[in-house]
């Protein structure tokens, strides 16, 4: 019975964790290359809400998700072009995306299918252990990518600044942009998972993951196993919260809901935490 | 053979309105050593900076063995064999060294990934061939100032670069790390290597260049061979104003000092351990004393400074500012009312280089303009310019930080911590990267507040320095007293310098 309970806390660990993971990882790379990447919570949203959708047109789940992390991409382009290209504040542009995505994918739900409440997709929906597999093994490759690969070596020189990437003769710009789209791409699969899931798009179905994605970026100290071990914190608090709701019952439901608040309020005390850290580092050093 | 030559290079900075570079020549053949030789403002750094394919000139041209390079091109430059080792290092601070030279040509495995094995042999073979003391594989964030210099000289190397151009490169170094520096500058040369010395240290290049040129006002005012060059001559020439004192800088400052006076100290250290089994130091400064703190790099220096300044606390020991532990006094009313503190490390601990002149110059006395003066951005310009002036230093009150050269952000530091007599002083390396005057201007400026009654302790790692400006003189060595003294002609420079290598314990 125990063994059990544990068993599926586990899995619903993994789910929860994996793609917050992913879309981790893409705001790993923005920072990496001395960028912020604000607009993952935008970038999952559409690509779920396109994952659901050409999932449905074409009864197929592969194009759904391919869809969905290329939606991620768009929304991305907007915020890195504003911000590499025209040298807007990344900050403000990233929130900009952020609240354009709900606006563009209801009036695209209106204009579609005439609602802008559930899109169900069931040619999307696939089985967790497939989902699990397909976003570990795409934040592995990204990951490894990051860190081993020439490509991702030059991001981080952008990352320490124009003149030092300068001075090694790379273009922190070009890089600063790419990594602004692979954030948007892995955030965009990342959605497109959370709505394979349940084989529906839900309007605020991501209800604040690529807010604890970024979070997960700093409390893993930036690095591809830290931000790893931080996301499978963030899944096991969601896994426990999604459990004591399934208890039920008139007394546990107080109590859920508090749960429920949990994972979000650990992400606003470590940012705080982290933040104060900064500073002390900074004021030492 | 020719192997670098530029012609009429012009350039004008429109924000700083600033004619840095006014129909520059030079020229550079096969294994030559040239020094660059001019005061702050004089235009090397940007001279470097053409070379180097960073600066875009207005005009000019520059070649290399007859061939044209395009302008205000890093790639290009480098393309055409011309290496530049910075004045500050433009190494990435998260990357090995091995990652830093390979950046740019990475070898690869599998045609996507970088492999360390073949870059950490590259950088190895280049360490083992001159002569580098640096590993490979360490991470630059852990290299000290003079294994940041080796790097960075060695990334230019293996950059395929023949021509070296180093821009003030034992600005940040000790004696005996300088000497080091040339003796690897030396073995390049005799392996082919061209050589550009950026420099305002005269007496340093003379011993390691063949030729000279000195620039002044963005001009070439004289070419000649270093062999029998007379330095007297050259630093005159170097000299704007032909009539500014300029005999020793430092020893001049030192005649106007009245020495020590008598009274309890206004910086005391008691106890205080500066490396892990060492010694615990003691150390006083009484009002109107200047004492001068010397070592070589990594012995203790640096601590010191942490300590005195206040930015650590230490766990054994105490320092005392006026009686009262310096942890206990607020740090808003320390650094406004009680100490003045000049740190070395200028880029990252003593400017805030994104802000401008003015609020640099002004950071210590906001309580002076408070929010509601924030139209009165005209007095606080007025103020900033009061500042800037007994330091001549060459900057509008709006221009950021970062845009000053060396020397000026150096003015800009002093002028903010010399603006009046504090009880103490805190000065770690005050006269880096300033010209012959400045430092003279520096010097009295400092001695001036002494005599007004300010403790000053000065940590610096020239001998001449600490000997030309101290009443008193202490040397570390291992983060322990190796001496301590009246500066009254018993310490020689050698026998400081025995004092700092652990010859006399």
């Amino acid at each position: 019975m125990i063994l059990e309970r544990l068993t599926s806390l586990g899995i619903s660990t993994l789910a929860s964790a994996a793609p917050l993971a992913l879309a981790a990882l893409g705001g790993l790379a923005a920072a990496a290359s001395g960028s912020l990447s604000i607009a993952l919570e935008g970038s999952m949203l559409v690509g779920a809400f396109t994952a659901a959708a050409v999932g449905h047109a074409t009864g197929s789940a592969a194009a759904g998700m391919a869809a969905g992390a290329f939606a991620g991409l768009l929304l991305s382009l907007l915020v890195g072009g504003a911000a590499v290209g025209l040298k807007a504040d990344v900050f403000v542009a990233g929130l900009a995306a952020n609240i354009l995505a709900p606006g563009i994918v209801s009036v695209a739900s209106q204009a579609a299918y005439g609602t802008k409440g559930v899109l169900a997709a069931e040619a999307l929906r696939s089985g967790q252990w497939e989902i699990i597999a397909l976003l570990a093994s795409a934040s592995l490759a990204l990951a490894l990518f990051l860190s081993r690969s020439v490509f991702g070596l030059r991001l981080r020189v952008a990352g320490e600044g124009d003149e030092i990437a300068a001075a090694a003769g790379i273009r922190s710009g070009a890089y600063r942009l790419a990594a602004h789209l692979i954030a948007g791409a892995a955030s965009g699969l990342a959605g497109a998972a959370l709505a394979a899931g349940i084989g529906a798009y839900v309007p605020g179905m991501t209800s604040g993951r690529g807010w604890i994605a970024l979070v997960a970026v700093f409390l893993g100290g930036r690095r591809p196993g830290g931000v790893a071990l931080a996301c499978l914190l963030f899944g096991l608090l969601f896994a426990l919260s999604n459990l004591v709701q399934g208890f039920g019952g008139q007394g546990a439901s107080s109590g859920a809901e508090l749960l429920q608040a949990v994972p979000y309020a650990v992400t606003a005390l470590a940012l705080v935490a982290w933040k104060g850290a900064e500073r002390r580092r900074k004021a030492g050093g | 053979m020719e192997l670098l030559s530029a012609s009429g290079i012009r350039k004008y900075y429109r924000d700083t309105l600033t004619l840095a570079n006014d129909g520059v020549f030079l020229s550079l053949i096969e294994g030559e050593t040239r020094a660059v030789v001019g005061e702050n403002g004089a235009g090397k750094s940007t001279l470097a900076r053409v070379l180097a394919g960073l600066v875009h000139q207005d005009s000019g041209e520059v070649r290399v063995r007859g061939r044209r390079v395009r302008p205000g091109s890093v790639r290009e430059a480098e393309a055409a064999g011309i290496g530049f080792v910075p004045q500050s290092s433009l190494l990435a601070e998260g990357l090995t060294v091995a990652e830093n030279l390979a950046l740019g040509r990475e070898p690869r495995s599998l045609g996507l990934f970088v492999s360390r094995r073949k870059a950490y042999v590259e950088t190895a073979m280049l360490v083992e061939r001159f002569g580098f003391r640096l590993d490979p594989d360490s991470l630059v964030s852990s290299l000290t100032a003079a294994e940041r210099r080796h790097a960075e000289i060695a990334r230019a190397l293996a950059r395929g670069g023949e021509i070296l151009i180093l821009d003030e490169p034992t600005s940040i170094l000790s004696e005996s790390e300088s000497a080091k520096l040339f003796e690897l500058l030396s073995r390049l040369s005799s392996a082919g290597k061209a050589i550009l010395l950026i420099t305002h240290r005269l007496s340093e290049v003379l011993k390691i260049a063949d030729s000279v040129t000195v620039l002044r006002d963005g001009r070439v005012i004289a070419e000649v061979p270093a062999d029998g060059a007379d330095e007297a001559e050259l630093s005159s020439l170097m000299a704007r104003g032909a009539t500014r004192p300029r005999t020793s800088a430092l020893s001049l400052a030192a005649a106007a000092g009245m020495g020590a006076c008598a009274g309890p100290p206004a910086l005391e250290i008691r106890g205080l351990r500066l490396a892990a089994g060492a010694r615990p130091i003691n150390l006083s400064v009484s009002p109107g004393e200047v004492l001068a703190v010397t070592a070589l790099a990594g012995n203790g220096l640096g601590r010191l400074e942490d300590f005195a300044s206040g930015l650590r606390t230490p766990d054994e020991g105490e320092v005392l500012v006026g009686g009262a532990s310096l942890s206990s006094i607020p740090r808003d009313r320390l650094r406004s009312e009680l100490m003045g503190y000049a740190p070395a490390d200028r880029e990252r601990r003593g400017l805030c280089l994104p802000a401008t002149a003015r609020d640099n110059l002004l950071a210590l006395r906001r309580r002076e303009f408070r929010a509601r003066d924030w139209i009165g951005g005209r007095r606080r310009d007025e103020a900033a310019r009061e500042a800037a002036a007994p330091l001549s230093l060459e900057a509008k009150p709006r221009q950021v930080a970062a845009s000053l050269s060396g020397g000026n952000r150096q003015r800009l530091l002093l002028a903010r911590e010399l603006d009046r007599p504090r009880a103490v002083l805190v000065l770690a390396e005050p006269l880096q990267g300033l010209d012959l005057a400045t430092q003279a201007e520096a010097a009295l400026l400092i001695r001036e507040l002494a005599a007004k009654g300010s403790a000053v302790l000065l940590l610096v790692s020239s001998i001449e320095e600490a000997l030309g400006s101290a009443d008193r003189v202490m040397a570390l060595y291992r983060g322990e007293t190796a001496f301590e003294g009246a500066n009254e002609g018993s310490p020689t420079a050698a026998s400081l310098l025995a004092a700092m290598t652990g010859a006399v314990a």
